[in-house]
């Protein structure tokens, strides 16, 4: 019934129920609820998320080549502004959530949580999983922008709670600079809704907002002007997460200050949001802006590959390292948004999940490995194969992964990327080349000095040991996603290019595809009234009758 | 009987607020004042609620009454039934007095903001704002021994004279100008001295601004707030804000119409400042009191953003009054956990580990101070500050909306060391008590942090009130 009316909701509520049952015990005088029965409800929360996105993807995925799947739902929320939560379930974002579940779900399983507060820990992640997920699925701006900041808040507290020495710095940091940069896009949001109202208005009569990017992409477009200033906006915004290059002054701070989990946490999802935000929004709304922006984007991006590669390559710190060729890896997908066909958008999600999936990895299986030797100098590690056989094997994926070696994931993504790349900017293409030689020459060192080589200087903990259990689980199953997305892409990359369409496909109005073939546009999302085989199934109320229900609602401007 | 009908919330409120000086020590003896105000306060809000719209003349002090007062009136209300419930412990540990005399003042404040609220003309207006002010003059320096709280009192009381003064003086121009003292005015007729009216606007704005704590003239905001009982203040800091914005409202609107340039202008003006100022001021305060005066500093300039648009569009009046209301719940439940904390919480480090000795303290007041800073999930301040945004550049003030968004950023610095002092640190001793809160103060907290949650989720109904309200305004 629930099912029925608002199945992605419930995605998004089960998680913060779950995690409010597990802080529950925190009001009451008992507080000390042991750690095995938080863990145990919050896996089993985890997995009914991720076996309910399961169930919803197979009701209703056609399985068709062009029209993968598509679901939305609407519930109106500032009726008189038009704002409302809008959620849709595409393929450009199933592939996002199914990730963030399976992390998630990772991440809780991963048996290095803290030692104290068991129960916040795993609220935290359940808080932080419900808001990253939301923001995957949000088609509506506001709703997006405060899925966008929520997600902030549970990460920052477990900071605060389980970082390093110097987090109160981290989290200031990482705070000021999300926010600064964030609350320039809450203006640029407001004024497309604002704009929105002046073009419907004509038609309907009275003040309509209209933040869904469905509506917006379909009234015409600004002028080059205006996009330029709220693409701008929208960019630094998005841009500080992934992070494109100069916005990432945050980025090594919180990975080495965040504790082991979460750190995983971040750099596998919420960097994604970024990518996501643009693809999904960015593009469609401002084509003009974008091809304006495109080389300059280009040029970052693969500033950003090579750069944080030789960044990566002279750090000797682990989590430094990973964070840098975060950095590197992330470009690409930077780099595929400002080439902007679609090959190379699918190319740029791709490598997006894909990343997910080894960086999220690495962080996890460095991070016990660190935790054993507490220390995170490359230089203090050494021969640790003999101690962790298991774990060398995983990791030796992972790494291999990381280097974009054939049938791996990461190979799919940045090929995909550079293909597209080559075509338009062979130098930067050439540039981001040199940065995937840089990638495997420091992942593998990095690979010889944790696991090889002499025996650590520092002793081992007398309580480390192989993993077992569910952490191999773990360190296995996303051994079999980088091997399953490495050698049988296709399923994935036909689900993104269902829903990313370039301009000429006749889901755009006639003036959104005037720029050529030369320049495509990209469209993200499926506009309804144009009857797109894509739109297989929609379950809520159609947009005409919602806006007739705000309608009524209003004061007429005359008035 | 309607000009009693329309009288009979602020009779309520006045006869009520006597029975405090006249029964005070039996009352003080059985503990009922907490009770009896609440009732009072309950009873007139559903007055006020009750009464058809009207319009009364009796004599030359009119009020007058229609959805633009009745919610602000209503407002008013819920506002002081939460303060006195959730201060009702409180009041008697707060070295004041005489308990009774503080709930005598409180009533009677409070008649005189409704006063404010239902005014209809001038005369009406200005008394309902001395009657506001000087019972909160007395409040403030309630805690006789304490050499900060008669230092607030004192500097509140003669800074506010002064203020009054502008005010009368405003008044008076205007009637030099209209030849009428009713709200509405007829600035048509006389219209032949624009300076005469202009100047009456900048002292009227003088007056407002101060009891609003707008920039220059805020410097009374932080002293009093911190030297003040802090059960004063959290009635203070909303109360007197959702008077002074009805009558700027008010005299915006109906007085003064479309706005001129020379009447944006100021308002522009301020309004930068007081953002500016409070929330740069606010960055360096280690007072918690301090600081949360500041931010009022600068969320009274948020919300003048409001009033500069609403000059002919309702969608300004509703974003106006839709940013007073959540602030509203969100000061008292700021103000309200200090207050219940008590005098000996001062500095933002001696909130440490507090919500972790306290889980309920501490998660209500995150959910406040993030709601202040607009941050979700306490979603009523980032709707609220959508609304206020999506005014301001539907009338074109780019620059005001920009401003104001950097200032939110830059807010989020301070209020969010209150959460992190509250969670992530520990406390340096271990001397910290336990708080026991009555059952009565953990309701009104918890309703507080509903509604500050609800108010941003479901904003539908709030909206539609302050539609209501802006129809009602526009169309005098």
């Amino acid at each position: 019934m629930i099912f029925e009316s608002m199945p992605l909701s419930l995605i998004l509520i089960i998680p913060v129920i779950g995690a409010i049952v597990c802080l529950g015990p925190w009001f009451t005088k008992e507080r000390d609820v042991s750690g095995r029965l938080c863990k145990g409800w919050a896996v089993f929360v985890a997995c009914l998320v991720t076996a309910l996105l399961g169930a919803i993807v197979s009701s209703s995925a056609t399985g068709t080549e062009d029209s993968f799947l598509y679901l939305e739902e609407y519930h109106p929320w500032m009726p008189s502004l038009g704002a409302s939560f809008h959620f849709t379930l595409d393929g450009l974002s199933v592939g996002f959530c199914a990730m963030t579940c399976l992390i998630s779900l990772a991440v809780i399983c991963w048996s290095s949580a803290p030692t104290e507060n068991k129960a916040v820990w795993y609220a935290m992640l359940l808080f932080a999983t419900s808001a990253v997920l939301g923001s995957f699925l949000a088609t509506d701006l506001v709703a997006f922008y405060v899925f966008y900041e929520l997600m902030l808040l549970p990460v920052l507290a477990g900071i605060a709670i389980w970082g390093g020495d110097d987090r109160k710095r981290a989290v200031f940091k990482f705070l000021m600079y999300t926010l600064s940069g964030s609350v320039l896009m809450l203006v640029a949001i407001v004024y497309l809704g604002w704009q929105s109202s002046q073009i419907l208005q004509p038609h309907s009569g009275v003040t309509d907002f209209a933040f869904t990017i469905s509506t917006l992409t379909s009234l015409p477009t600004l002028t080059t002007n205006v996009q330029v200033v709220l693409c701008a906006a929208f960019l630094v915004a998005l841009g500080l997460k992934i992070p494109i290059v100069p916005l990432h002054g945050w980025l090594v701070d919180t990975y080495r200050q965040a504790p082991v989990g979460l750190v995983a946490f971040i750099a596998a999802l919420l960097g994604k949001v970024g990518v996501y935000g643009i693809i999904r929004f960015v593009l469609p709304l401002f084509p003009d802006a974008m091809s304006i922006f495109g080389p300059f984007i280009v040029a970052l991006g693969a500033v950003g590959v090579a750069g944080g590669a030789l960044m990566a390559w002279v750090q000797r710190d682990v989590r430094s390292m990973l964070a840098y060729s975060s950095l590197s890896h992330l470009g690409f997908c930077v780099i595929g948004i400002g080439v902007a066909t679609t090959v190379s958008i699918s190319g740029a999600v791709f490598q997006a999940i894909s990343h997910g999936f080894v960086t999220g990895g690495l962080f996890l299986a460095f991070g016990r490995l660190a935790q054993a030797i507490d220390s995170d100098n490359l230089d203090d590690f050494g021969g640790l194969a003999d101690r962790f056989p298991v774990m060398a094997f995983f990791t030796m994926i992972l790494t291999v992964a990381a280097v974009a070696l054939p049938l791996t994931s990461g190979f799919v993504g940045e090929f995909l990327v550079l293909m597209s790349a080559w075509q338009r900017y062979p130098g930067w293409a050439v540039l981001s080349g040199v940065g995937i030689v840089i990638g495997a020459v420091y992942m593998l060192r990095a690979y010889r000095s944790i696991l090889f080589g002499e025996g650590p200087r520092l002793m081992l903990r007398s309580n480390s040991a192989d993993v077992r259990g569910l952490d191999l689980t773990v360190l296995a199953s996303f051994a079999v996603m980088v091997f399953a997305m490495g050698i049988a892409p296709s399923r994935l990359l036909s689900a993104i290019e269902s829903s990313v369409v370039v301009g000429q496909g006749g889901v755009l109005k006639a003036d959104r595809a005037r720029l050529g073939s030369l320049d495509p546009v990209v469209a993200t999302g499926i506009d309804l009234r144009s009857g797109f085989p894509g739109a297989v199934k929609l379950k809520f109320a159609p947009l005409g009758s919602a806006q007739s229900g705000v309608v009524t609602a209003k004061i007429d401007k005359k008035g | 009987m309607t000009a009693l009908e329309s009288f009979l919330p602020l009779l309520i409120l006045g006869i009520g607020s006597l029975l405090f000086l006249v029964f005070g020590k039996v009352l003080t003896r059985y503990r009922l004042e907490s009770a009896l105000a609440t009732i009072l306060i309950a009873a007139t809000g559903y007055c006020t609620l009750s009464i058809n719209n009207s319009v009364v003349d009796v004599t030359e002090a009119s009020v007058w009454i229609d959805g633009f007062s009745k919610l602000l009136g209503v407002v008013l209300c819920v506002g002081g039934v939460l303060t006195v419930v959730l201060n009702n412990q409180v009041v008697a540990k707060e070295q004041l007095v005489d308990s009774s005399e503080y709930y005598y003042l409180l009533l009677a404040s409070l008649a005189g903001a409704l006063l404010m609220v239902f005014a209809a003309d001038y005369l009406t207006l200005f008394i309902g704002l001395e009657v506001m002010s000087l019972s909160l003059y007395c409040l403030c320096g309630g805690r006789l021994k304490q050499r900060n709280s008669s230092e607030a009192g004192l500097k509140y009381f003669l800074l506010g004279c002064f203020s009054s003064a502008f005010f009368l003086y405003g008044i008076a121009l205007w009637y030099g100008a209209t030849g009428s003292l009713s709200l509405s005015g007829s600035i048509g007729e006389l219209s032949g001295s624009p300076e005469l009216l202009i100047v009456s606007f900048l002292f009227l704005l003088v007056g407002i601004g101060f009891k609003l704590g707008l920039t220059p003239f805020h410097y009374w905001v932080p002293d009093v707030y911190q030297g003040s009982p802090t059960s004063v203040v959290t009635f203070m800091s909303y109360a007197v804000k959702v008077a002074a914005v009805g009558a700027l409202l008010k005299i915006v609107i109906i007085s003064f119409g479309v706005l001129q340039a020379w009447a944006i202008a100021p308002l522009w003006i301020v309004s930068i400042l007081a953002m500016c100022v409070g929330n740069v001021a606010a960055l360096q305060q280690q007072d918690v009191r301090r600081m949360l005066a500041y931010s009022s500093v600068a969320q009274a300039g948020y919300i003048l953003i409001g009033v500069i648009t609403s000059g002919g569009s309702p969608e300004g009046v509703v974003a106006t009054l839709f940013y007073l209301v959540s602030y509203c719940v969100m000061s008292i439940g700021a103000f309200g956990v200090l207050s219940v904390l008590g005098p000996s919480i001062a500095c933002v480090s001696d909130l440490k580990g507090l919500g972790r000795r306290n889980p309920f303290l501490g998660a209500v007041m995150t959910l406040f101070f993030l709601a202040l800073a607009g941050l979700p999930p306490s979603l009523a301040g980032f709707v609220g500050k959508v609304y206020l945004f999506t005014a301001g550049l539907s009338e074109g003030y780019y620059g005001l909306v920009i401003i104001a968004a950097i200032n939110s950023a830059i807010s989020c610095a301070y209020y969010c060391r209150i959460p992190y002092a509250l969670f992530f640190q520990s406390e340096e001793t271990e001397s910290g008590s336990e708080i026991l809160l009555s059952f009565a103060t953990r309701a009104s907290l918890a309703m507080c942090a509903f509604l500050v949650v609800i108010i941003g989720i479901a904003p539908d109904p709030l909206v539609l009130a302050a539609q209501e309200a802006a129809t009602a305004l526009l169309i005098w």
